[in-house]
């Protein structure tokens, strides 16, 4: 296994979903592929250098949040990319799936009433179109 | 002869200082009262006023002048001083926007609304309009306080009600002197005189203070001398000159905040922070009974029909105001987006208080006497409400809006790291007194061993509460992001002034990490809910 993805909203609950990812990816001793999908109405109303901006910090707090997730810092950061892109979550996921062809795919699973990973239909139609693809999904739950 | 009159003027002083003493022990009986009960302090203190003003305990007359030249000088300035102006700046435009053209708004369309229903001439329904547009922030920020809410819906808050305080007393001197000479040029020209000749006066007279005075004095007692001079000297100044005394208070108030207490050393900043906070419980404690001693119940029962009418057209008039001027700020200025939570608890925050009652103790002397007392009653009847319900309620808002303070988990989370960064600092100035050479040897060795063990602990403890609560991990990795852009920034002022680094390139890469904080408040509003610990370290 060369490539391990994860995608992730970064929110609260999200520790589990990157403690596994890091994991895998360590276990198998591959590169580990971060991606974040920031859009939205408000996101597309910022000015150009505060989506930069936005972007950029994302980065840098998806770095932090990793590092430590698998609770031993450092071993095989070299390895780890942070990709944070701009669009429509399902589009860009999608997307970073087929520019990257990752050997597995952690997602994180939301349940109903808490605010999860992604949204429900995004979660849903991402799923149904990396079946269709044959990459294997992990499903990671909130809690 | 002289000595009766000095006999009835030392009386005169005994019998001030006996209210004073009476209003100032009642104020400290409540305080401990309401430390045991769920009613806010402030809504405590009205209701005790209320119930004193059936008694003749307290003959207290209030007057415009006691109220917005005593009282209020020092409760603007207090509270300007610690509002941090990089807070105040980054939503100017949201807050101006409330606070000017809010009370603009408020005051045209309270008196269309009300003229349908009560009988008063256009001149006195548009002073009404103005007098109760002018918020009190005390009551809600003290609660903001309690429940931990996201300083920047406080900044928000606290920097309305400053500006919108100027703002209503101008509106209303102009509305109160309607005449046929009124034009709205004539009125604009006034509004722009009064308010920003103000605040100039009160920015000159406090960087003056500042710089010649603040910045080169290490006593703590002068500097407080100076401070209250200041608060009550630039509102002396101002009203002399016939400008906003309010709003030379708000600039002076900012400028010390940002530039007089700059390197001011810890002792002293404790001192000013100490006697300040005095200062304001005090005031504020009478400002609040004297609201209740002041209202009188049997006159409002007379007028029940028109108070109602009253507030109902605030509250429309507030919702017309706040969501509208939001929707406005979140189209001209979408880096300062407002949440739809804030913008709830911006509107039922709207506290009236004691310069809407101070204007309307001056309505006798611009409008007929009916008119003054129905106008009267129905400022009385808004600000009892806006205290009594609004101020009650407000907690259940915040929580029905997502608002509240932090979970008990992040508590948890901030009192472990706090004894951290104490132990942190303990053990920095013990390493200080070794290198020195200001200890014995054995006795650092031993402190030092103590301060390792604490610290190691403190350290597994921390692990161990993010391990138990992951979902407090995202909001503490950008408190720590967001201190560590300021320390930044801090850092790049220190090579400004060193001239290791040239003023132009400092507010270039300064305007990148402002974008860089701005980008933060936005992930933050995004990824973390108010419980997972919205307070900045």
């Amino acid at each position: 296994m060369d490539l391990v993805m994860v995608a992730t909203s970064a929110r609260g609950d999200t520790r589990r979903l990157h403690t596994t990812a890091r994991t895998r990816a360590e276990e198998e001793g591959s590169g580990l592929l971060v991606v974040h999908v920031v859009g939205g109405v408000e996101y597309d109303r910022q000015p150009f250098q505060l989506r930069k901006a936005i972007r950029a910090e994302m980065r840098w707090l998806l770095h932090a949040m990793l590092v430590p997730a698998a609770g031993v810092p450092g071993s095989s950061i070299g390895r780890m990319t942070v990709d944070v892109r701009e669009g429509d979550v399902v589009e860009q996921l999608i997307e970073a799936v087929e520019s990257s062809r990752p050997d597995l795919v952690v997602l994180g699973v939301p349940q109903p009433h808490v605010a999860g990973a992604l949204a429900d239909e995004a979660y849903a139609g991402f799923v149904a179109y990396l079946e269709d693809n044959s990459i294997p999904v992990e499903q990671v739950p909130a809690r | 002869m002289y000595l009766a009159a000095s006999d009835s003027a030392d009386m005169a002083i005994l019998s001030t200082e006996v209210t004073l003493v009476g209003l100032l022990a009642i104020a400290a009986a409540v305080a401990i009262v309401v430390s045991r009960i769920k009613v806010p302090f402030t809504v405590a203190l009205v209701l005790v006023g209320l119930v004193l003003s059936f008694t003749t305990a307290f003959d207290v007359r209030l007057s415009k002048e006691l109220i917005l030249g005593v009282l209020v000088p020092p409760l603007v300035f207090e509270a300007t001083m610690h509002l941090p102006w990089h807070r105040l700046k980054t939503d100017l435009v949201a807050i101006l926007t409330l606070a000017i053209g809010g009370t603009l708004v408020g005051t045209f369309l309270v008196g269309a609304l009300i003229r349908p229903f009560v009988d008063v001439p256009w001149p006195a329904a548009l002073a009404f309009g103005a007098l109760v547009s002018a918020t009190d922030p005390v009551a809600v920020i003290a609660r903001f306080r309690s429940l931990g809410v996201d300083k920047r819906l406080t900044t928000l808050v606290e920097g309305e009600s400053l500006f919108n305080d100027g703002a209503a007393i101008v509106i209303f001197g102009l509305a109160a002197a309607g005449s046929a000479s009124f034009t709205v040029g004539g009125a604009i020209g006034e509004f722009l005189k009064v308010s920003v000749g103000g605040l100039a006066v009160g920015a000159v007279l406090g960087y003056l203070v500042s710089r010649v005075l603040l910045k080169h004095l290490d006593d703590h007692l002068l500097e407080t001398a100076i401070t209250l001079a200041l608060a009550f000297g630039s509102y002396v100044v101002a009203e002399k000159l016939h400008i906003s005394g309010i709003l030379a208070v708000v600039a002076a108030g900012i400028i010390v905040g940002e530039v007089g207490l700059e390197n001011t050393s810890p002792t002293t900043r404790l001192s000013l922070e100490s006697f300040w906070e005095l200062l304001s419980f005090i005031v504020n404690a009478f400002v609040f009974l004297l609201i209740g001693l002041r209202i009188d119940i049997a006159q409002m029962s007379h007028h029940v029909p028109a108070i109602l009418v009253a507030v109902v057209t605030i509250l429309v008039a507030r919702a017309v105001i706040v969501y509208g001027t939001s929707a406005v700020q979140n189209r001209i200025s979408a880096t300062r987006y407002l949440p739809r939570s804030f913008q709830h608890a911006v509107y039922w925050g709207g506290l009236r208080g004691a310069v809407s009652l101070a204007l309307a103790l001056t309505l006798p002397f611009a409008f007929d006497a009916r008119t003054a007392e129905v106008l009267q009653v129905m400022t009385f009847g808004v600000v009892l409400f806006t205290l009594l319900v609004q101020g009650t309620t407000i907690k259940w808002v915040l929580d029905r809006v997502g608002i509240s303070r932090p979970s008990v988990a992040a508590l948890d989370h901030q009192r472990r790291q706090a004894r951290l960064f104490a132990a942190w600092a303990g053990r920095r100035e013990l390493g200080r007194l070794h290198d020195e050479e200001a200890l014995q040897p054995y006795i650092w060795q031993t402190l030092d061993d103590l301060y390792r063990d604490g610290l190691d602990e403190g350290r597994a403890s921390l692990g161990a509460h993010l391990r138990e609560h992951p979902e407090l991990e995202t909001g503490m990795f950008l408190r720590v992001r967001a201190d560590l852009l300021r320390a930044e920034r801090a850092g790049l002022l220190d090579a400004v002034r060193r001239g290791l680094v040239s003023a132009e390139v400092a507010e270039e890469v300064a305007g990148d990490l402002d974008t860089r904080l701005a980008a933060l408040d936005f992930i933050r509003a995004r990824l973390v809910r108010p419980a997972d610990g919205e307070e900045d370290i």
